[in-house]
């Protein structure tokens, strides 16, 4: 397909590639890949994150598919501890942007091969499924194009001028944008997107709308006992309305993909959301807003910044002028 | 359209598709998933039950914690304690948790405290009932 297509294909094709392919800058990319690296080492805790699994009676061990597909039986400490390790390292290349995109992809596949162990004990969690999607989507794009050793031995290889023809010099001048830079962020908001509204269409399509009526999330907080939860459960009103606020937030999330204006918004009540999740039920889902910077545009976040301590500046020159005006 | 546009935008695409069947399809198989957490809808007339494994070790009586048994509290009350007689999986979990550890740190004793908790303004009081773990039998 070229530019010049013209017509309905040819307007989809170049509105497409408006929204995933504009001109982006790659430090968003490289600010993405260090959080996101950072946040996984953190999450996993030096490997205590999982040393339950070796531990866990073996009647609970159940795999999850993918691993009953490979075999999988319980793993022991010592070979949990060889995974650890081994993710650690794929991390902390990420981070220093050595072999940027194989060391994220090894450090994906690591990730996803423990998440799996961790919920093969017979109940699964959804909370780390974003982050793990977003370990993908990095790896696909080319994060390590700023602010990494893989950009700097680029320079380093153009300025000694050994292989100026070689493709590797050629990328060495490439500008510090990319169209590639935009797509992981917008899919990964696609991703948080899907995640709220599936789980609001589970809950309508099993339980219909009296799913918001106070009753079930009443016997959850009955259930989970926590002391914010024990003063909430005798009001069924309020307990109505923070199922249906919970319900409309889900639901209405694929609004924040479609209007940018609204994502702040989004990201500001998901952020309520969970951190009420984790009052009233004790659901710890970190990992979950650990992606919400992750769709942050910092390079956008940086130029509006710097506007408003240069309108600062500026206002405070004009102030101390016009005093040294009054004096005189 | 370039050669590695149309790769990346075969990816989103695969990608959304992938969604879409979750989401519509209701598919579960971790990493896939449609989110079901507490997607069943709960009457007034279901009554929340806490269970929770009581241990006894040298003469005194404490909670055993599912992180002691190498578990987080979904998969021990969500999975094994929720049989209709949980004393029986209490019991599997306690001789594993046995066979691991040295004489003097074995549970004597074990029993599940299942806690049937009444809804406000129901007039109801919480009911307690008690199952043993059988702690000498090798097959469930």
């Amino acid at each position: 397909m070229s530019d010049e297509e013209t017509g309905t294909v040819g307007r989809a094709v170049t509105a497409w590639r408006a929204r995933w392919f504009p001109e982006a800058p790659l430090s968003d990319l490289a600010v993405a890949r260090v959080l996101l690296a950072t946040v996984v080492v953190y999450l996993n805790a030096g490997g205590l994150r999982f040393s339950l699994v070796p531990r866990a009676p073996s009647i609970a061990w159940e795999p999850v598919s993918f691993l009953a597909a490979a075999g999988a039986e319980q793993p022991t400490a010592a070979w949990l501890h060889g995974l650890h390790l081994a993710t650690s390292v794929a991390l902390i290349a990420t981070v220093a942007g050595l072999a940027t995109n194989v060391a994220m992809a090894a450090a994906f596949v690591l990730q996803l091969v423990q998440e799996g162990l961790l919920n093969s004990l017979g109940k699964v969690t959804h909370s780390t499924i974003p982050l793990l999607h977003a370990m993908l989507f990095f790896a696909l794009a080319p994060c390590g194009g700023s602010w990494s050793l893989d950009a700097s031995f680029r320079r380093w290889h153009q300025r000694s001028g050994r292989s100026a023809r070689s493709p590797s010099a050629r990328s060495a001048s490439a500008p510090p944008t990319s169209r590639f830079a935009r797509w992981p962020f917008e899919l990964l908001l696609l991703e948080l997107a899907f995640y709220y509204f599936d789980a609001g269409l589970t809950k309508l399509v099993t339980s219909g709308p009296a799913w918001a009526d106070g009753y079930t999330l009443q016997y959850h907080l009955l259930h989970h006992d926590t002391s914010v939860g024990r003063l909430l459960a005798p009001h069924l009103a309020i307990c109505a309305l923070l199922s249906t606020a919970a319900l409309a937030f889900e639901l209405l999330f694929p609004l924040a993909v479609v209007f940018r204006r609204l994502r702040p918004y989004f990201l500001a009540a998901g952020v309520c959301f969970h951190l009420g999740n984790h009052l009233l039920l004790d659901l710890i889902f970190w990992p979950v807003l650990a992606v919400y910077p992750l769709v942050v545009p910092w390079s956008v976040l940086q130029r509006r910044v710097a506007a408003l301590f240069h309108r600062y500046g500026t206002l405070r020159r004009e102030r101390l002028s016009n005093e040294g005006t009054d004096h005189e | 359209m370039r050669t590695r546009e149309l790769a990346v935008s075969c990816f989103v695409a695969a990608f959304v598709t992938l969604k879409l069947i979750e989401g519509f399809g209701a598919l579960e198989a971790w990493p896939l998933t449609h989110v079901p957490m507490f997607a069943v809808r709960r009457p007034p007339e279901e009554l929340p039950v806490r269970r929770t494994i009581e241990a006894r070790r040298a003469g005194r009586w404490f909670e055993l914690r599912p992180w002691q048994l190498g578990l987080n509290r979904a998969e021990l009350a969500g999975r094994l304690l929720r049989d209709p007689d949980p004393g029986v999986g209490c019991g599997e979990v306690v001789r594993e948790f046995n066979t691991r550890r040295p004489a003097w740190l074995r549970i004597e004793e074990a029993y599940v405290r299942a806690l049937t908790v009444a809804r406000p303004g129901s007039g109801a009081r919480d009911v307690e009932h008690r199952f043993p773990c059988p702690l000498d039998v090798t097959r469930r």
